[in-house]
């Protein structure tokens, strides 16, 4: 083969070449929004509350193209979070939200030194490195869903104001954090102020509806 | 200046490879440009179709609102007497009846008191009344139907009402009298037909009233929790039909249209970007055609190049062997049109120059051949003058016997001279001459010197070019003996030397300078006159133009000591190549 001959094949070569990286640089860039997966840990005694909880995962999941992996646990020995987590790796997710672990999750002695586990929890703080709860304030809390009682209450100026635990953006902001950031941290969300004129404007409607 | 020559061969392809990828790029750009607006274009009249069908939808519900609502006011208030127990009756009917769309009915007098109120709905202070907005539009307008907020009425249900309201004329008592008819309607028609549009991020809708409030929105948990703000709103207001809004660094179509009877507007976003991704496979499939006619047409540049340049090259390096030396190369007559045409025509022009060059040869052949006849023709006139003077003294000198001799010794002298015509003769023959040649000077000059013939008989069978001895022989006597008193001595030595035959000459006569012999060897001399060196030189001559130029005659000479005269010829029998 002489050298001009080679220098065509070659040029041929560079530009199936190109053509191939091109269409695999596309294709790469077609499927770069790749389903992230979060695994979700419920309590298995679904209580009211914990609808606001899913509606904020469900939302954000939704929104993001995030799989969740759930599961709804009635109890939990501290070597199963091992075994759930070794499982949820194969799986390629992401991390752990745990929901209420005090409902279901056994207490272990020095805690639960996990880095891709986050805990919504108001009793278990100490036992994980990560959660996601509620700041203490003076007044009197209460947490989604409000009743109608109470909220009848603010609305006719029975109760002046009420502090009201906005539990659905803490799990939005839970798996947001999760998915978005690289190192996991703890949040501490504040309780919203709800107070009569804000109730009959309509203007928490959404949050106050179950 | 050394200026490097640029090919051909590498200045085509990098221009045509150059043009294709050019062309690739540009038909890449055009494509997108046009596809885009195509895309574009596409996507605002789908959208403006997918507005078109929610709005119709929205305003249908909208209209069976106003239906019912006009149905309340004419067939109900203002056909029975609200003091009366028939009202009461009527009402909780139609309310029965409408229930899953009414959540609850309330006539206001003019002065915001409340006549008439289903037990769903609040017991409102007529101060309070007086202040709503949905009242004092409804005074205000009395030939339309207001629209107003919408309300969480059940939490635990998520039910949410819309608050409509319109100026009534009821009767009381049989008196009619003005006043202003509330109806709360349930927001799911509206909501379920607003959620058939697709609910993503990146393509949603939302509805606002005439307060810019919002009456749906998909996110709207989020945006009361605040992790979402809605940019798009303001920019949907300004906007007549669609808008291509940017913001926060994400490029929306926005399509607004206004809802009759409601002053309600229908927004619809979508995300321009998102849709670009969903056109990627388009472009995807573009780019691998577009690279693919590229390798296409640079393989058609490349085999059209190749037929062009191919004969071209073949011609020159045919012109180079030519020029090498190599006559018999030939051009393939091969390529193109022209290009077959140039080869045919250097074939012609390389056959024209060999034909001269074989006549300038033939030429020189000729001319070399005439040299050589007349060198020895030079030799001849020389050697009988000299025999003959020599006879004419002995027969004067009466010496008839001697004379006798010198003739027979000269016929047999001019028998080998002849011998046939030959140019070469065995060496024998030419030592015979030779030794001829010395007996009849020997004779002539009286004996006055000897002479000795020493002759390898091996060597007698090669040839030699005819009188090649003999000249120096001539010399040898003219110079070397010719005013010597005593006797001299000449010897023919012939041997075997590195592979080639040495013929000597030697005589001890007078002996000759360096210049002298120079001048015999290299200086034109016409003189034929005797020892004039002529001979010498016509032999060397001979012998360079037979056997090349490392053959010839070498002289070594000292004064008073004598010269030795030798001529070098190769080993070359009768059967080789004697001329």
């Amino acid at each position: 083969m002489n050298q001009s001959k080679r220098k065509h094949v070659l040029l041929i070569v560079l530009l199936l070449l190109i053509a191939v990286v091109s269409v695999g640089y596309m294709k790469d860039a077609g499927q770069k929004a790749k389903r992230t997966t979060i695994t979700l840990v419920l309590p298995q005694n679904t209580k009211k509350e914990l609808s606001q909880i899913q509606d904020g995962m469900h939302d954000y999941a939704s929104n993001a193209n995030i799989r969740l992996d759930v599961w709804y646990k009635k109890k939990m020995l501290a070597n199963e979070l091992e075994e759930l987590w070794k499982e949820e790796e194969k799986n390629e997710s992401k991390g752990i939200i745990f929901v209420y672990p005090e409902e279901y999750l056994e207490r272990k002695k020095g805690g639960y030194n996990n880095k891709n586990v986050l805990a919504i929890t108001d009793s278990m703080k100490e036992e994980f490195l990560y959660t996601a709860s509620f700041q203490n304030v003076k007044e009197e809390t209460y947490r989604l869903p409000v009743s109608e009682t109470l909220r009848k209450q603010v609305k006719t100026g029975a109760k002046k104001e009420i502090y009201v635990e906005n539990i659905y953006k803490l799990a939005y902001e839970s798996i947001r954090m999760m998915h978005t950031s690289d190192q996991l941290k703890s949040i501490a969300l504040k309780p919203v102020r709800m107070d009569k004129a804000g109730i009959e404007s309509g203007k928490y409607d959404a949050l106050l509806a179950w | 200046m050394n200026k490097k020559k640029i090919s051909i061969r590498l200045v085509f392809p990098i221009v045509m490879s150059a043009s294709v990828a050019i062309c690739i790029v540009s038909c890449m750009l055009l494509f997108s440009y046009y596809f885009s607006s195509y895309f574009q274009k596409d996507q605002i009249e789908k959208m403006g179709r997918q507005k078109n069908a929610l709005a119709q939808s929205v305003e249908m519900e909208i209209e069976d609102m106003n239906t019912l609502i006009n149905s309340i006011y004419y067939q109900d208030i203002k056909t029975y007497d609200m003091a009366g127990t028939s009202f009461e009756k009527q009402m909780q009917k139609r309310l029965e009846q409408e229930a899953d769309v009414l959540y609850g009915v309330g006539v206001y007098d003019a002065a915001g008191k409340m006549m008439w109120r289903s037990k769903k709905m609040e017991q409102i202070s007529a101060a309070k009344v007086k202040k709503a907005d949905w009242f004092r539009k409804a005074q205000d307008n009395i030939e339309t139907i207001h629209y107003g907020k919408k309300y969480l009425v059940d939490a635990k249900d998520a039910k949410y009402v819309y608050e409509i309201s319109r100026y009534i004329e009821y009767v009381e008592n049989g008196n009619m009298k003005a006043g202003v008819l509330c109806l709360y309607f349930y927001t799911d028609p509206v909501d379920v037909v607003l959620s058939h549009y697709e609910n993503q991020k990146s393509a949603y809708c939302y509805l606002l009233d005439a307060g810019q409030n919002i009456l749906y929105h998909l996110f709207e948990k989020e945006i009361v929790s605040g992790l979402y703000k809605e940019h798009t709103q303001q920019a949907a207001l300004a906007c007549n039909n669609y808008k291509i809004n940017n913001a926060n660094g994400k490029k929306n179509l926005i399509e607004r249209q206004q809802i009759g009877y409601t002053g309600w507007n229908l927004v619809l976003v979508n995300s321009m970007s998102g849709s670009n991704i969903e056109n990627q496979n388009l472009y995807y499939v573009a780019w691998i055609i577009l690279l693919l006619v590229g390798v296409i047409l640079i393989f058609l540049d490349i085999l059209i190049f190749r037929n062009f340049t191919d004969p071209i090259y073949r011609l020159l390096r045919t012109m180079q062997e030519f020029g090498k030396g190599n006559y018999n190369a030939k051009a393939k007559e091969e390529g193109i049109g022209e290009l077959k045409n140039l080869s045919a025509h250097f074939n012609i022009m390389a056959d024209k120059l060999q034909e001269q060059m074989e006549e300038i040869r033939r030429n020189e052949r000729e001319k070399q051949k005439m040299e050589k006849k007349l060198l020895q023709s030079q030799i001849n006139p020389h050697f009988l003058y000299n025999t003959l003077d020599s006879i004419i003294w002995m027969i004067r000198s009466e010496e008839y016997e001697g004379a006798g001799e010198m003739v027979s010794l000269l016929a047999k002298f001019f028998r080998t001279s002849l011998s046939q015509g030959k140019d070469m003769i065995p060496l024998g023959k030419e030592l015979e001459h030779a030794t001829s040649y010395l007996a009849i000077q020997n004779i002539r000059f009286k004996d006055k010197f000897e002479f000795q013939v020493n002759a390898d008989p091996k060597l007698l069978k090669y040839l030699c070019p005819k009188l090649s001895i003999q000249p120096l022989l001539e010399n040898a006597i003219y110079h070397g003996m010719e005013g010597m008193y005593d006797d001299g001595e000449i010897e023919i030595n012939i041997y075997e030397k590195d592979e080639n035959i040495k013929i000597d000459v030697v005589d001890n006569g007078l002996g000759m300078t360096e210049e002298k012999i120079d001048y015999i060897m290299h200086n034109k001399v016409v003189s034929s006159k005797r020892g004039s060196g002529i001979g010498v030189r016509n032999v060397n001559e001979r012998i360079q133009l037979i056997y090349g130029t490392e053959y010839g005659i070498t002289i070594e000479s000292e004064l008073d000591e004598g010269t030795t005269a030798t001529i070098t010829i190769p080993k070359l029998e009768e059967n080789d190549e004697s001329e």
